[in-house]
């Protein structure tokens, strides 16, 4: 089949052309109705897109090629020194190691944690609604508020946490939280996902509603037990589910800074940064704004690359 | 099915409609207040958000607006370290206030100074007689290159705050030297007592007491030509010797009990104001805060217990300072208002209601104040010898970003054990040179 259609014979033009040569109609006139409005609908969010997200990032990008204090009107360009740079740095390391545990292991956690919560919670009839009350709670809280509360739980001398573990008789277990380099990360790390959970905990309770009966009872004539029903009937009806959860946990876990500059804002001995920490630290602190930008370019190639692998393997998942 | 018809005039309009309530929306966004017809709005940015200084700063505000018919001060209170990336990043848009409150220093102020965005004071200066009756040390810490750009408020020191009441509850008395505190740090274990209250979860509290630490050891003509011309070092086998003192030996001994790094600057203010220790590590800044909070004990601050067994000095420095903005709006009212800042109509709202000790010579018997902040003013003022007595802290003059930050990760990793005071004497003398 030829690659170029001829153009139909009698075709007539919808308009006589003008006379003294042909004027083409604009670019609006040329759209059909239909896509005028969806235009008219679209461009509002548009310039939105471009003003907030794709002109800051190319502004990034550049800045990222620059060494510059933020305030200064010369910006020296360093090409790609800053990235170079990055390759030297300890602190990139760390904070690169502790962003992934963040997001692999807090993706994690909230998921199991939601999925499992919102599965005890499932056919409690009406005792379901204080459950969802009680767990979708801290996601209306400001982080910033979780923040403090969970600093005031971690408090060495005062701490709720601290005290309980006395009590019990594990007090060999107190320690000062947030001031430990092993655990300060996985200290916060707990009071985020105690933060997250909420919002996933209702998508997975919602979606429980759909489960197929017949196909549970089935499974249990059937012989299967309760991990067996968990493993093959419930979890394959919840994928969308889990796909949605999934996406909006990278994105959040992503996106993580606030709790972390509340309650250590990167210490003790920076065992606390993330990437998005360094970057503002960088940035805003330390006044080297180019290094800060060229931090954030690397965040946002990660997140890319995370978000491109888990769209695709949902597909192939999918399409199996 | 029906389909809507788009004329060109509607798409342009709801075109247009989008984004005037775009434009609209915008508006809001760094808004100045705008004065009234024949009135000056005078946009004064500082970070003073603990009381009572406060309110004395409101106070200070109404103050001037008294005396100068027609200028009135639209105030924007923002914590500290947020002040320092917003002022900063407002003032290089051209879009900051006329007088702003920020940090001395290379790595604070400086970083403006450099970028233009501060106007030289050193004309007002002797107009207003500042070279006389303004500290020599405050100046020198809103000096840049031989120009004047700031005006510091306040003659503030670091040292330790004691509870005198409750130490003699306890049968102890205030440690005068190093022996003394080992002493008292073994009594205050058996009460279940902190010795003294120290957190370093904050980045900054590690500057006070290494500015102690520097103060005592080089004392203050050594320690001011260090930290302002770079005439020293920080690896200094006697710097190195006082961090393994302060830092290793005194914490191992559980001077500043257990959690050292879990607890931030309130954290440790609570343990003190609750009681639950006998000594504080702070500074004459809180003196109003304390006295309200321990209002019938008997409370006093000392420089840290001598390391040589002969020096105790204070580490004195300015808070901050005053700096007015190159593209001040409203300028002539910014000059008077700094102007204004320590005249006879203002001193006692910094004096009395503040509670703080300003950079200027005052007879403390001519105000209503308490006998702890005449204490604290006569320390603050050098206690009759402020050369001897008074140091510098090692955050301000040339310090920049990699230091401050090599003090705040450094000092923990001692604390955790995991450096070497040699390591950090040698890493803090890197980062100086690297912040150069």
């Amino acid at each position: 089949m030829s690659r170029t259609a001829a153009p139909p014979a009698a075709a007539p033009p919808r308009r006589p052309a003008p006379a003294g040569g042909a004027r083409r109609p604009g670019p609006l006139r040329r759209l059909s109705p239909a896509a005028r409005l969806a235009a008219a609908f679209l461009a509002p969010a548009i310039v939105l897109y471009l003003v907030f997200v794709l002109i800051p990032l190319v502004q990034s990008v550049w800045l990222s090629l620059h060494e510059w204090d933020g305030v200064n009107p010369v910006k020296t360009f360093v090409g790609l020194g800053n990235y170079l740079d990055l390759m030297d740095d300890r602190l990139f390391g760390v904070s690169l190691r502790n962003t992934l545990i963040w997001v692999g292991l807090g993706t994690a956690a909230s998921l199991a944690l939601a999925l499992g919560l919102a599965l005890l919670a499932w056919g409690t009839g009406r005792g379901f609604a204080v459950f969802r009350t009680l767990y979708f709670m801290p996601q209306v809280l400001p982080t910033v508020v979780v923040g403090i509360v969970w600093g005031w739980i971690y408090h060495p001398s005062f701490g709720v946490l601290n005290k309980g573990l006395e009590a019990v008789g594990l007090g060999s277990l107190a320690r000062g939280w947030l001031g430990d380099p092993d655990i300060a990360v996985y200290a916060i790390l707990a009071a985020s996902v105690w933060a997250s959970i909420g919002l996933s905990f209702v998508i997975f309770s919602a979606a429980l509603n759909n489960v197929s009966a017949e196909l549970l009872d089935a499974a249990k004539v059937d012989g299967a037990n309760a991990l067996q029903r968990f493993r093959h009937v419930i979890v394959p009806q919840l994928s969308h589910a889990v796909t949605l959860v999934t996406s909006l946990l990278l994105i959040h876990n992503f996106q993580a800074f606030d709790m972390v500059w509340v309650m250590t804002r990167g210490g003790p001995q920076n065992s606390t940064q993330l990437i998005a920490t360094y970057t503002y630290q960088n940035a805003f602190a330390d006044n080297q704004v180019g290094y800060g930008a060229a931090l954030s370019v690397v965040l946002t190639v990660i997140c890319l690359i995370v978000t491109v692998v888990f769209v695709r393997l949902r597909e192939r998942t999918s399409e199996v | 099915m029906t389909t809507t018809h788009l004329s060109r005039r509607s798409f342009i309009g709801a075109g247009l409609a989008g984004s005037a309530a775009l434009v609209l929306s915008g508006c809001g966004f760094g808004r100045q207040e705008q004065a009234a017809e024949g009135q000056t709005t005078l946009s004064v940015w500082d970070s003073f958000t603990t009381e009572p200084v406060n309110t004395s700063v409101d106070a200070l505000g109404d103050a001037f607006s008294k005396a100068n018919s027609g200028v009135s001060i639209d105030r924007n209170i923002v914590q500290y370290d947020q002040l320092t990336a917003l002022a900063k990043t407002a003032m290089a848009s051209g879009d900051g206030p006329d007088l702003v409150y920020y940090s001395v220093g290379k790595g604070n102020a400086g970083i403006l100074v450099d970028a233009g965005l501060l106007a030289p004071l050193d004309d007002l200066a002797e107009e207003a007689g500042w070279t006389s009756s303004i500290a020599p040390f405050a100046l020198r810490e809103a000096t840049f290159d031989g120009v004047l750009y700031g005006l510091p408020n306040e003659s503030e020191v670091s040292g330790w705050w004691y509870n005198r009441s409750l130490l003699e509850q306890h049968g102890l008395a205030v440690p005068e030297t190093a022996d003394d505190l080992l002493t008292l740090t073994e009594a205050a274990k058996s009460l279940g007592i902190v010795p003294v209250a120290y957190g370093q979860g904050d980045f900054y509290t590690s500057f006070w007491l290494f500015s102690q630490v520097a103060c005592n050891i080089m004392q203050s003509d050594a320690l001011g030509r260090l930290v302002y011309e770079n005439d020293g070092a920080w690896n200094s086998p006697e710097i190195v010797q006082a961090i393994q003192t302060v830092f290793v030996d005194w914490h191992q001994a559980g001077v500043f009990g257990e959690n050292v790094n879990a607890l931030k600057a309130q954290d440790a203010t609570d343990l003190w104001t609750g009681e639950q220790a006998f000594l504080l590590v702070n500074g004459s800044w809180a003196t109003g805060t304390h006295a309200e909070a321990l209002p019938d004990r008997e409370l006093g601050m000392m420089p840290l217990p001598s390391l040589d067994g002969e020096h105790r000095v204070f580490s004195a420095g300015s808070g901050g300072a005053y700096w007015l903005s190159a593209n001040a709006g409203e300028a002539d009212a910014a000059k008077d208002f700094l102007k204004f800042v320590f005249s006879d109509d203002a001193l006692p709202i910094w004096i009395e209601q503040a509670q703080l000790v300003p950079p200027v010579e005052f007879d403390p018997g001519s105000y209503e104040t308490e006998e702890l902040q005449n204490r604290i003013a006569t320390a603050a003022s050098g206690d009759g010898d402020p050369q001897k007595n008074l140091g510098y802290q090692v955050n301000h003059g040339l310090a920049a970003a990699p230091f401050l930050n090599m003090m705040t990760e450094g000092f923990q990793a001692i604390i955790a054990g995991d450096k070497t005071p040699q390591q950090q004497a040698d890493d803090l003398q890197a980062a100086w040179e690297e912040g150069l």
